[in-house]
């Protein structure tokens, strides 16, 4: 009898066994594999409001949310720099592939010595109301200025270590900075207006313009030669110092954001893929076709590397007549 | 209790077949009710998260079933007077299609697409081409450069080259009759479309339209599928009766499952064809083994009345078990939350059931009244062939051969195993899986694919526990990193909120300086740049981004297609950020729009593969078990279910067939599929053996009965099944090489592998009869 029932118990066994693992089998969660896309360096959203390029190998380019790019081979390959901010970073200048500044929202000033491994934040003392920076650019004498919202103008000696508030207070934005011969700074800004100064900053003289529209940018060549674009178009120029200025027949009606010397040639772009190339000598514009890809606006360029490096809504290279946009295509 | 049971089937003849036939009838007259249509809802499983949010504000986001337009031009632009006109017809055409929701029409020349002006009285919007169309060409170059700088509409609305412009339309779910907006939206592309302009659609309810527009193609293939089974049954078993009565099982089956379908009020899905042909392959397999048990029992001397009994006796356990097991894996399919899987179940399991009455005890009734067994009717003896392949597989499994087919069977199931795990759950190749690649729907998809962010589309909620979170700006930078985390992925071509609305505007404030493209610091800037782009809109116009309240937004991304990879990736990228960022005062909520309903489906589908397989092995493993009273019996037959299994998963692995809702039904039912023709082999060998005790005999016997109707059913199968091949539908011809795949290899496996199992492994239940089993139990027990 005993015997018996031992029987039936171990018959039982391995039914039991089946049934049960079974059972449990159909109640198993299956975990999904882990997936893993490899995280954009240069991303759709991005957005690059400068570009610099301190030598013949590297990119340095600065943008929204305190992302900050290099490249080291020719925009061959890029990567992130860690920035200790998030706040939209609008300009870079460059010493050298080692030192820079970055300026942006929020007062937010950055330095690095040493290529950008580290970015020190210095808040920039911008005052009460004023909290936008837009553009830094580097004098001859190797200070370098800042322009911001709410008429400030910034300088630093010491490489962005530390800045003064050189001017500040009026109602009109600066949008950019540029340096005429012998020491002379100016500034381009809303309604049409720019000013210079010869001392430093100590004292700025408004210059009369011939626009009552915002200028966005403004450069000049190493024969005092100077050229400042704005919205819609509109385009003046100076062959004195920036001391007095008279409209340039623009061939877009386009804003126009950024200007850049190259060579005898102006660089200008804007917005809807503008690319202008102006000869003051013969008095001539050609406006380059960046195809579908690269309608999209930009507000840095610069040359080098042989071609000419836009930032904007995308980062490129416009390189013998065709772009190479960096970074997600579509 | 089965002799009396089969003395009265026989005797009682009349009566049996007068209750099977009259029945039939009725459920005959029934089975023209049924209606034949897709219901969208039936595609989605019910109580999934991401299913009740879809539901909750598809309204508003765009649900499932968008349609997209697009309007390309060869030559130039569509900055031309003539095709602007195009967009604007189309889009006010699409007023008038069948259920489509008017608030959710948009397209260049609806008032939802706006240009944001900045003026002396500050922000104006206005449609950029609504009500009127530009009425010269300077008003044209204005809309161009409206276009041009509006993020929103550039690369969205109008392609990047200028050449493609597209139109959306969002349908009210409740309301859609497929067949009537295919018609209708068909019908506005065939009036737009003219030399050097070419329009494209694609979205759900145009797909599900080509595969209603195929049905009478996919009626006629099915039409010719039968004459080439009783084509190919008459030239293999030479009578009529041999192919006649099978075919008539069939019809039996169908004609109850149908008229059931329509009593239950199921509706039957065009793409579900496939399974009432899976499941008349079963019927009319089972009718043949019991022909041709009928015929050998005749062969044995026996008269026609004493054949019918015995075929039916001898066969009516692994028949009623095979039935039993396939129904039981059928219903299974009903554990899956979706109510097409669940209506598919029920039908399915109820048409596998009525084999047990239209073949099991139909098919040896009638064979009763046969008068002149001996006589055939094809002149070729084509069994002579058979009967020498069958020997040959006798001559293999009897002997050393056995423990070869024992190590190759392994050897394939360990390769196709290996592949089987790496099916795609979801769709495997872009563009959909129900159509050829070269197919209209599948080029429209693909170009309009290439020229735009991508046309299939998700929602992720944001959800406020207050108002006017949407306006916060912790919320809002949330937000965009989350989109620019999801546009990561290269499937994804971009994605829109809210977000997107306010940077503009600012510009615009700003005399058109980017670098003012970007959400104020504090609730009050963001409302008042919300505020400026309402102005002189209509409420609703921010439906698609936020509610009235900016409680509740939405962050919509634009695949640019729905394989199961790019779904499984996006959804788990996603949670991956939502748990590293939290929102503050809200919340996430996945996913609305196709990829959300797909990616609920398919996670659905992944969680209840391996349930299903399981449950169904648990069901195999009972029933045998049972049947045979042998755990070993309930064991012996799961290596046959799982290699059939692995072999098929590595199919459809190695063709790109994704395991989704259309292919696991097939794949669910294949699951008990290979199993009865073991039991038939196996029930002849153990019949054959209790009778004269030698087991080469009882191999080489069971497998020249039981394997010729293995053979037979499966040629006969097999190559009807691939006409398949020649639908319009690819997911048709696609699951016509898995089912000719499936039957191959159950084929396959019981005429060797079951055979050779039997001779290694000389499992106790095909040796003992059940008396000796139980002096087995006493003997075994005093040892």
């Amino acid at each position: 009898m005993a015997a018996k029932q031992g029987f039936r118990i171990k018959s039982l066994v391995p039914p039991v066994v089946v049934v049960a693992a079974l059972g449990w089998l159909s109640t198993v969660d299956v975990e999904l594999p882990d997936v893993f896309v490899a995280e954009q360096i240069i991303e759709l959203r991005d957005r690059f409001y400068d570009v610099a390029i301190p030598d013949d190998q590297v990119v340095w380019a600065v943008g929204k949310n305190g992302k900050i790019v290099r490249s080291d081979d020719r925009g061959e390959t890029f990567r992130v720099q860690p920035t200790p901010t998030i706040n939209h970073l609008h300009s870079i200048a460059a010493w050298d592939t080692q030192t820079a500044v970055v300026i942006g929202n929020e007062g937010e000033t950055l330095h690095t010595a040493d290529g950008g491994a580290s970015w020190q934040s210095v808040p920039a003392p911008l005052g009460d109301f004023a909290k936008k920076m837009f553009r830094a650019e580097i004098a001859p004498d190797g200070r370098v200025w800042a322009t911001a919202e709410y008429g400030s103008i910034l300088s630093s000696t010491d490489k962005g270590e530390t800045w003064t508030l050189v001017s500040g207070g009026d109602d009109v934005a600066w949008n950019d900075v540029a340096f005429a011969r012998e020491g002379r700074v100016c500034v381009a800004g809303e309604f049409g207006q720019i000013s210079c100064s010869d001392d430093q900053g100590e004292t700025w003289v408004a210059k009369e313009t011939p626009l009552d529209s915002s200028l966005m940018a403004i450069a000049f060549n190493e024969s005092g030669h100077g050229l400042a674009a704005g919205v819609d178009g509109h385009v003046i120029s100076s062959s004195d110092d920036g001391e007095t200025w008279v409209v340039v027949k623009s061939p877009t009606t386009k804003h126009l954001y950024g200007i850049a010397q190259n060579g005898n040639e102006w660089l200008a772009v804007g917005e809807k893929g503008a690319l202008l190339l102006f000869d003051p000598v013969k008095d001539q514009w050609i406006e380059e076709n960046l195809g579908s890809r690269g309608n999209v606006w930009y507000s840095g360029v610069q040359p080098g590397h042989g071609g000419i490096y836009l930032s904007g809504q995308k980062l490129a290279l416009w390189k013998d007549g065709a772009l190479k946009l960096f970074g997600r295509l579509k | 209790m089965l002799d009396k049971f089969v003395d009265f089937c026989v005797h009682r003849r009349w009566v049996v077949v007068g209750v099977l036939f009259g029945l039939t009838a009725i459920m005959a007259g029934f089975s023209t009710q049924v209606s034949i249509k897709t219901v969208f809802q039936d595609l989605l499983p019910v109580d999934h998260p991401y299913i009740s949010t879809n539901d909750e504000y598809k309204e508003t986001f765009g649900g499932s079933n968008i349609v997209s337009v697009m309007v390309t031009v060869e030559e130039g632009d569509i900055f031309r007077r003539e095709i602007l006109e195009k967009i604007q017809s189309i889009t006010q055409a699409m007023d008038y299609v069948p259920a489509a929701s008017q608030y959710q029409i948009i397209s260049l020349a609806s008032r939802k697409l706006k240009d944001i002006k900045a003026s002396t009285y500050g922000i104006e919007t206005e449609p950029m081409m609504f009500p009127d169309l530009p009425a010269n060409d300077r008003e044209i170059e204005e809309l161009r450069q409206a276009v041009l700088s509006n993020p929103l509409v550039y690369g969205r609305y109008v392609s990047l080259d200028q050449k493609s412009a597209l139109i959306t339309v969002d349908f009210i779910d409740r309301l859609i009759d497929y067949e009537k907006i295919f018609a209708s939206i068909q019908s506005i592309v065939a009036e737009h479309e003219s030399p050097g302009v070419s329009v494209r659609v694609v979205g759900e309810p145009i797909l599900t339209g080509w595969v209603i527009h195929f049905l009478p193609e996919t009626l006629q293939i099915f039409g010719w599928t039968v004459a080439a089974m009783a084509f190919v049954l008459f030239v293999t078993v030479r009578t009529f009766r041999g192919v006649l009565l099978p075919l008539l099982s069939g019809a039996m089956s169908g004609a109850w499952a149908l008229g059931m379908a329509a009593l239950l009020g199921i509706n039957f899905d065009p793409l579900i064809i496939v399974i009432a042909f899976l499941v008349s392959a079963r019927v009319i397999s089972h009718a043949v083994q019991l022909s041709t048990a009928f015929d050998d029992e005749i062969a044995r001397g026996l008269n026609t009345i004493e054949a019918s009994k015995a075929s039916m006796k001898a066969l009516f356990r692994p028949g009623m078990l095979g039935v039993a097991t396939d129904t039981a894996a059928v219903m299974v399919v009903y554990a899956m939350p979706m109510p097409l899987l669940q209506k598919t179940a029920v039908i399915g399991s109820i048409w596998v059931s009525t084999i047990a009455f239209s073949a099991i005890i139909l098919t040896p009734v009638l064979l009763s009244w046969v008068r002149r067994p001996e006589q055939v009717a094809f002149p070729i003896n084509t069994g002579v062939f058979i009967e020498k392949l069958l020997n040959r597989c006798a001559d293999i499994v009897i002997g050393k051969g056995s423990m070869v087919i024992l190590v190759l069977a392994m050897l394939v199931f360990l390769v196709s195993g290996y592949f089987a795990f790496n099916v795609t759950v979801g769709d495997a190749n872009p563009g959909s899986p129900l159509l050829w690649s070269d197919s209209r729907y599948n080029e429209d998809a693909d170009a309009i694919n290439q020229a735009f962010q991508g046309s299939d589309r998700m929602f992720v909620v944001v959800e406020g526990k207050e108002g006017d979170v949407l306006k916060q700006p912790s919320v809002l930078r949330n937000m965009e990193n989350f989109q620019r985390s999801l546009e990561n992925q290269p499937e994804i071509g971009g994605t829109v909120s809210l977000v997107d609305l306010i940077g503009p505007v600012n510009v615009s404030l700003h005399e058109g300086n980017t670098r003012f493209d970007e959400f104020g610091t504090d609730p009050n800037i963001n409302g008042e740049l919300i505020y400026m782009y309402l102005q002189g809109s209509d409420p609703g116009d921010i439906d698609r981004f936020s509610d009235v309240n900016y409680q509740v937004g939405a962050i919509t991304a634009f695949f640019r297609d729905h394989k199961g990879e790019t779904i499984r990736t996006a959804i788990s990228r996603i949670k991956e950020y939502i748990a590293n960022n939290p929102l503050e005062n809200a919340e996430y909520k996945l996913a609305g729009g196709l990829i959300g309903v797909l990616a609920a489906v398919n996670e659905e589908i992944f969680r209840g593969q391996i349930e299903s397989i399981s449950l169904a092995l648990l069901v195999l493993f009972s029933l045998a078990a049972f049947a045979y009273r042998s755990t070993v019996a309930g064991l012996f037959f799961i290596p046959l279910v799982l290699m059939s299994n692995a072999v098929t998963f590595a199919f459809m692995y190695w063709q790109d067939i994704g395991m989704n809702i259309n292919t696991l039904p097939v794949a669910a039912l294949g699951i008990g599929l290979g199993v009865d023709y073991a039991f038939y082999i196996v029930d002849g060998i153990r019949e054959r053996y209790l009778e004269n005790k030698n087991l080469n005999a009882a191999l080489r016997g069971s497998l020249l009965t039981a394997g010729r109707g293995v053979l037979v059913t499966g040629a006969t199968m097999i190559l009807s099944v691939l006409l398949w091949y020649t639908s319009s539908l690819r997911f048709q011809a696609e699951m016509g090489l898995l089912i000719a795949l499936w039957l191959s290899v159950s084929a396959i496996s019981s005429l060797l592998l079951i055979p050779a199992m039997v001779y290694v492994f000389k499992p106790d239940f095909v040796f003992e009869s059940e008396d000796e089993k139980s002096e087995g139990v006493q003997s075994g027990a005093s040892v």
